[in-house]
């Protein structure tokens, strides 16, 4: 039986997606006139997002109606502006980005399904954690270096990073040991696993991943434990790594002065952060207009700064709503997590919720200059085919915990 | 053309701004909907049935009473709802959970048996009634399954004896 309320919510969620589509057409229809005649190929492009949006829509509620629409939409909402963005950029990369959402797309639904099998996905713990060991291992021999980090790997002419399955792992290797034991002596094996992986990803110079995993671990524990001496010592170690890093890598005493103050070598080590900060200036409060912006002059605009290029074209206000739009992940994310079945699928939606939730802070911080910048994407927006991947797996995960929650209660509600 | 296009990306910045804004009051309203509904649903089963389970033996623990929730595990782990410190006991032992009405379940029935009045449940959930008496390793529990909340007796939780979530010892010599 459906209260009021869930009826009304149904309705809602349907007419919030035509809303949605609304947008991302609006957008596209909009590029189609950009080069000064009509172009039909951002319409056809916009169409087709639409048209794979309402398709998962519809198999969502067909397979697993009881997922979380408010997630659902929201991720939807970011994935639309994050292509509607990269094809005002580059169509081409909108193109292989929306391969890389498809692929995206069918994993997610495939992790959707496995979640009511848990149990046996947790016997895959010591094979997750030896390969992932392997593959990181593995990049420090023939891992190919963009970016100043070496976590890169070519398969069929494709480049990959390993890194974010890695994150996805650890999380699930975590949420495993953490499900039955509390004790710091019976997470040495988790523990070790997260601290290796850390260090392989400091040696191969990708710090934002590093920082990301060692802060996820953190949360990961705390909420499991509420033992906050050995949080905090955590923290106080991982703040000693900063620190240890600064004095012995010079990248990431060239990006800490960098972050300080840019202005001083604006035309050299600088560029990015101030070109960066004058996009987003320049956007004012409802930006420039959708194909207006001259975001190209800023180095990396496709994937690191993303958000100064929505900034610039949508202004801040849009850049605020788009902060606002992660923070509704988070919190659907958490209350996902609360009403978990068991612990352990309790403990990995807060794993998965932290990675995003952290990725998307950390990102944005260090575009308007809050933080120093690491080099992760946005995501849902950024391009990169791993980041998507890994991002839709995490996002099927959270979908695939929060309808089994749901289907549990709906069995005990029709039992009374 | 050019121009004409500078005019209509000018005008729909607004445009995109306030969809943006619409599209993310709508999600948080469909949020409260939700948690909303979600309340109402918790309040339904939780009106449905009142249960508690009170400690029959080891004598020492006698009148310590808990409140059963929708799901209430039960074991030596520290994350349980009910942490019984007895070697006796698993990491996680039993789970209680309602349906129609209130049943119990064993994580490891091989190792690790529940018994419902002096019979052993196995691998199934075993349904049960008010007044049954439950045996978790060396603790025994007598269940109370009330309709009413009006019929608890509130003079019960003046002592202090009530515990809701917390760690009983049951064995001495475990830590």
């Amino acid at each position: 039986m459906k209260t009021l309320n869930e009826i009304k919510m149904g309705f809602s969620a349907n007419r919030l997606l035509i809303i949605i589509i609304l947008f991302i057409m609006l957008g596209f229809c909009l590029l189609s006139f950009s080069q000064g005649r009509m172009d039909a190929e951002p319409f056809v492009f916009g169409s087709i997002v639409s048209a794979l949006f309402i398709v998962v829509y519809l198999l969502m509620l067909a397979m697993f109606k009881e997922f979380d629409r408010p997630l659902f939409l929201t991720t939807i909402f970011l994935l639309g502006l994050g292509l509607l963005i990269q094809f005002r950029m580059s169509p081409k990369n909108a193109k292989s980005q929306l391969f890389m959402l498809g692929i995206g797309v069918v994993l997610m639904f495939l992790c959707m399904g496995t979640v009511k099998f848990n149990s046996s996905m947790r016997k895959l713990t010591i094979p997750i954690i030896i390969g992932s060991l392997a593959i990181m291992a593995a990049l420090l021999v023939i891992g190919k270096e963009s970016g100043g980090a070496k976590n890169w790997i070519i398969i069929g002419g494709r480049s990959f990073q390993p890194s974010e399955f890695v994150k996805i792992a650890t999380a699930f290797v975590l949420a495993h040991y953490l499900d039955t034991r509390t004790k710091l002596l019976k997470l040495i094996v988790p523990l070790s696993f997260a601290i290796i992986i850390v260090f392989l990803l400091v040696v191969e110079k990708d710090l934002g991943a590093a920082m990301l995993i060692a802060l996820t671990c953190l949360i990961m524990y705390f909420a499991a434990t509420g033992n906050l001496g050995v949080t905090l010592a955590g923290l106080g170690m991982g703040a000693l790594g900063a620190i240890l890093s600064y004095r012995f890598f010079d990248h990431v005493k060239l990006r800490v002065e960098v972050w300080q103050n840019p202005w001083i070598t604006y035309d050299s080590s600088g560029y990015q952060i101030v070109q960066g900060l004058m996009a987003i200036a320049s956007g004012g409060l409802f930006g420039s207009g959708l194909g207006l912006g001259s975001a190209k002059v800023i180095p990396a605009y496709h994937t690191d700064y993303i958000f100064a290029v929505i900034c610039e074209e949508f202004g801040i206000i849009a850049g605020v709503l788009l902060i606002a739009f992660y923070v509704v992940f988070i919190i659907r994310g958490l209350i996902i997590a609360l009403n978990a079945r068991n612990r352990f699928l309790m403990l990995f939606a807060l794993g998965c919720t932290t990675l995003i939730t952290l990725q998307s802070f950390i990102i944005i911080g260090g575009v308007i200059k809050l933080i120093p910048l690491t080099g992760i994407t946005l995501p849902f927006i950024s391009f990169g085919g791993s980041s998507m991947i890994a991002s839709m797996i995490s996002f099927g995960f959270l979908q695939g915990i929060a309808a089994d929650s749901k289907k549990y209660r709906a069995e005990a509600e029709g039992s009374t | 053309m050019e121009q004409a296009y500078t005019i209509a990306a000018t005008i729909m910045r607004y445009v995109f701004v306030i969809l943006m804004a619409y599209i993310l009051i709508r999600l948080v309203i469909i949020s409260i909907r939700e948690w909303n509904t979600h309340r109402f649903w918790e309040k339904q089963l939780g009106q449905k049935v009142f249960v508690q389970l009170d400690i029959i033996e080891p004598p020492s623990k006698r009148g310590t009473i808990y409140e059963i929730g929708h799901k209430t595990t039960v074991g030596r782990g520290r994350t349980c709802d009910i942490q019984l410190k007895s070697r006796s006991i698993a990491l996680k032992h039993a789970v209680f959970f309602k349906k129609d009405t209130m049943y119990i379940s064993a994580y490891e029935p091989e190792r690790f048996q529940i018994f419902v009045n002096d019979s052993p449940i196995g691998r199934q959930d075993a349904r049960l009634l008010d007044e049954d008496i439950i045996k978790i390793g060396r603790v025994s529990f007598r269940i109370s399954i009330n309709k009413d909340d009006d019929i608890i007796d509130e003079d019960l939780f003046d002592d202090n004896e009530f515990l809701e979530y917390g760690a009983e010892e049951i064995d001495e010599d475990i830590e």
